[in-house]
């Protein structure tokens, strides 16, 4: 017989209401729920966090998923991914795990309202600041209005964590969002690069697509350019950088809180 | 025209006369397209007409290097496109074959179609029944291209048939059922057509097959011999399984081999065991996965075998292709087999006897010490899979893949595309079920910035790195030298581009618009040379201007 994953027990979780009922039933259903989070765990926690909260990925403590309606959706979802995300597919796994793992993330929705630590904050202060002295509109999008420099922040909420929010804005060259932009799955996006043609001439700015031959770039000013490579004398990657500012030093924790807790309302999160 | 439609048992001499006729009225009426003729002499010398292109490799060599000198580095820069053939949507990993003015390729998921190679224009196509609830487990719905022997192309389908078609006219001839889809089995490779016979390998180690090298004959589709890659119980080598695990252990031999008609040996790679990620069920060395097996072409049995990774836990097939080569070694000339394989070290082996000569890496690993003096590996201790997941390079596609490398005997080199890339792999469950998928674990791939490519040119002797191109992401697409002195490759992002095959100096580049994820290959058309290569679903064919 194939060998079987243990199952970590001493995870096993609580139960929701629903569990209780029938003692007989319960344990296998308490065993499944082990096994969908140790699933949970290997699969998902990395994005989505160890108790999904969000994290680089969105909240999936929640007690409606945007994406997934019903469980079938959400096994498809689990199996396909999210074409253009960072949401890979786990065509490998069956419905032997796909049936406890939805079951887990199913689990991980409150029974009641959603609490997070986005409530720490007051919205409406915090789009007066993302509006306001934050200077946050000379970057980024929301809702049409803004420029292009870093990500659009319109549906935000529904695909970041609270965590990975609060890390962009004390810690953004921390939390480098990947796979949105054209480069493909995967690449870091707004990526800073330091580009000296084979005149000299030198260009700071961030990467909008890349192949193997060219690279196209958008500096600090807005302009694009396009290089091939063949032909340049330097192509920096500056992996560790973001043209963000932290707001560490700007703005207050209760300020940040407010920030934290407007941007977790855009896209309908929660 | 109901010459054109030869049924099933008809003599081939029938056959031959039929053709014959419809060529001669051709050039009689047309003057376009001559007779498809492909006698098996042609093919044991098709590098001696490299305006044709008449087996998967180029030769039964596997080389995949065109003797064809127009297009060199000095006006390489002035390649353009001549005509571009739009294919049904799906995966585009066809070489076309060319033979005397009809280029021959094949469509996502078992379609035929036949074109003039001067303009593009299809002259037929065949379309497989292919049933929508088609099983292809592990792998994609392709299909690699097609083998032509007298006037019959050969081509397998996703649901496990091979089929023979008439070249002038793309009727069906006959059609042999290879294995069971039911149970996971395809035909994805393009066949190897030798003398008489149509070699055919199967897909399927990820559904927990029991792989095997079939020779169908040319005449009806009558199966005349069966080779598997897995021993069953009592056969030499079945001591590397553990209990039954044999009966569902894998072993594809989903790529063309190579072939040697002095030798009468066939050569072909074999894959992974199954379960692919969790090998407690299968203690042993798992006799013939990740092996090259030497096979006598009348009867199949196998005169030797070199198995690269023991026990193999990581999905590292060794389908890749093998490259005959003619060397001098140690002062006299040796027949060599070489291969750039997936688990990321570079063979040299003797194929008159499987003799190891060499070994060596040629891509990051982690995995190995190194290989001992027989070319086994040294393995790193916790390497595995495990639950929790352990990272290893190369990922699971390896360090090489499907794609195919090239060998130059002006340069001495053996090219090769490289996936720089590792991954974190899973171990899981892994229970059969018949037709279902088995392959206990998985992987999360370093990808974007953290994985990238290369084209590496490696001395054909040594395996020593010459020189490297670098590619943005792991690619898809392999590579082909030229006599001009080029090397022609892929980027998944969409590049075709030359190199020198001296110096690895790009020369030319092509922006296609969509991941190529083919194989190159040349021709000649109008005493002009012609390059083929596919991106996305179009095939681009690429000439000088006059």
């Amino acid at each position: 017989m194939p060998r079987r994953i243990p199952l970590l027990i001493a995870l096993c979780l609580v139960a929701s209401p629903s569990l209780a009922q029938e003692p007989t039933a319960a344990s296998e259903v308490h065993a499944d729920l082990a096994r969908g989070r140790t699933l949970y765990v290997t699969y998902c926690a990395r994005c989505h966090g160890m108790t999904g909260g969000g994290g680089e990925g969105p909240s999936l403590a929640r007690r409606e998923l945007p994406r997934a309606p019903d469980d079938e959706a959400l096994i498809a979802l689990i199996r396909d991914g999210i074409p253009g995300t960072a949401m890979s597919p786990t065509w490998w796994l069956g419905d032997r795990e796909y049936e406890p793992l939805t079951g887990y993330v199913r689990s991980l929705a409150p029974a009641t309202a959603a609490v997070d630590d986005s409530e720490r904050g007051d919205p409406v202060r915090g789009q007066q600041l993302f509006a306001g002295s934050g200077g946050c509109a000379s970057c980024h999008t929301v809702g049409g209005f803004g420029t292009n420099h870093g990500p659009d922040l319109t549906t935000v909420g529904s695909r970041r964590g609270t965590a990975f929010i609060r890390e962009a804005i004390l810690d953004p060259e921390a939390a480098l969002p990947r796979g949105l932009t054209e480069v493909g799955r995967n690449f870091i996006d707004y990526l800073v690069v330091r580009v000296v043609d084979r005149d000299g001439r030198e260009v700071v700015g961030t990467r909008l697509n890349e192949d193997s031959y060219t690279i196209q770039v958008r500096d600090l000013l807005g302009q694009l350019h396009s290089f091939y490579k063949p032909h340049l004398q330097t192509l920096e990657k500056q992996f560790d950088q973001s043209l963000m500012q932290s707001y560490r030093e700007q703005f207050s924790d209760t300020e940040i809180d407010d920030l934290v807790a407007y941007l977790t309302t855009l896209g309908g999160a929660g | 025209m109901s010459l054109w439609r030869v049924s099933r048992g008809d003599p081939v001499v029938h056959v031959r006369r039929a053709a014959l006729l419809v060529a001669a009225a051709q050039l009689l009426t047309v003057g376009l397209l001559s007779a498809q003729q492909v006698p098996y002499e042609r093919l044991e010398r098709a590098a001696e007409e490299p305006h044709n292109w008449l087996t998967y490799s180029g030769t039964y060599k596997s080389e995949r290097f065109s003797r064809l000198n127009e297009i060199t580095p000095a006006n390489v820069t002035g390649l353009s496109v001549v005509w571009v053939y739009q294919t049904s949507p799906g995966l585009v990993e066809t070489t076309p074959l060319v033979a005397d003015g009809v280029m021959y390729l094949t469509e996502p998921p078992s379609t035929v179609t036949a074109l003039d190679v001067r303009t593009g224009r299809r002259i037929w196509r065949w379309r497989a029944s292919v049933p929508a609830e088609v099983k292809h487990i592990g792998f994609p719905a392709v299909n690699r291209g097609v083998a032509i022997l007298d006037e019959t192309v050969y081509v397998g389908t996703l649901d496990g048939r091979t089929v023979a078609l008439d070249a002038a006219s793309g009727v069906e001839r006959w059609s042999a059922q290879v294995a069971d889809n039911d149970l996971g089995f395809s035909v994805t490779a393009a066949p190897l057509a030798i003398d008489g016979k149509v070699i055919i390998g199967v897909s399927g180690a990820e559904a927990g097959i029991r792989g095997f090298i079939d020779a169908y004959s040319t005449e009806d589709g009558s199966l005349l011999w069966r080779t598997h890659t897995v021993p069953a119980a009592g056969e030499a080598g079945s001591e590397t399984w553990g209990g039954d695990s044999w009966m569902t252990g894998g072993g594809s031999t989903w790529l063309t081999g190579s072939y040697d008609p002095e030798l009468n040996l066939l050569y072909w790679g074999i894959g992974n065991p199954a379960p692919d990620w969790n090998g407690d069920d299968r203690p042993g060395d798992n006799l013939y996965t990740c092996s090259l097996l030497a096979l006598d072409a009348d009867t199949g049995e196998i005169r030797w075998h070199f198995q690269f990774t023991p026990h193999d836990t990581h999905d590292w097939d060794s389908n890749e292709i093998p490259v005959l080569v003619d060397l001098e070694w140690g002062g006299e000339m040796r027949k060599v087999v070489t291969m750039a394989n997936r688990n990321a070290f570079y063979y040299v082996l003797d194929r008159e006897t499987g003799e190891f000569l060499h070994g060596s890496e040629y891509s990051k690993q982690t995995w190995a010490e190194g290989l001992d003096d027989a070319g086994r590996p040294i393995v790193i201790p916790n390497t595995e899979p495990t639950e929790e997941g352990t990272l290893v390079w190369p990922s699971l596609q390896g360090a090489t893949n499907w794609f195919s490398p090239s060998y130059s005997p002006l340069t001495e080199l053996f090219y090769v595309a490289v996936r720089h890339m590792g991954a974190v792999y899973y171990k899981g469950e892994a229970e059969y079920e018949p037709g279902m998928p088995f392959m206990g674990g998985g992987e999360q791939a370093l990808s974007g910035d953290d994985a990238g490519g290369f084209v590496r040119a490696l001395d054909v002797r040594t395996g020593g790195l010459r020189w490297e191109f670098p590619l943005l992401t792991p690619p898809w697409a392999g590579v082909m030298a030229t006599a001009g002195g080029l090397v022609f490759g892929g980027s998944e992002e969409g590049n075709f581009f030359a190199l020198d095959a001296s110096t690895g100096k790009t020369l030319w580049d092509f922006q296609a618009g969509a991941a190529v994820r083919s194989n190159p290959m040349a021709f000649e058309v109008d005493g002009k040379q012609r390059i083929a290569m596919s991106a996305g679903d179009a095939v681009f064919v690429f000439g000088l201007r006059d």
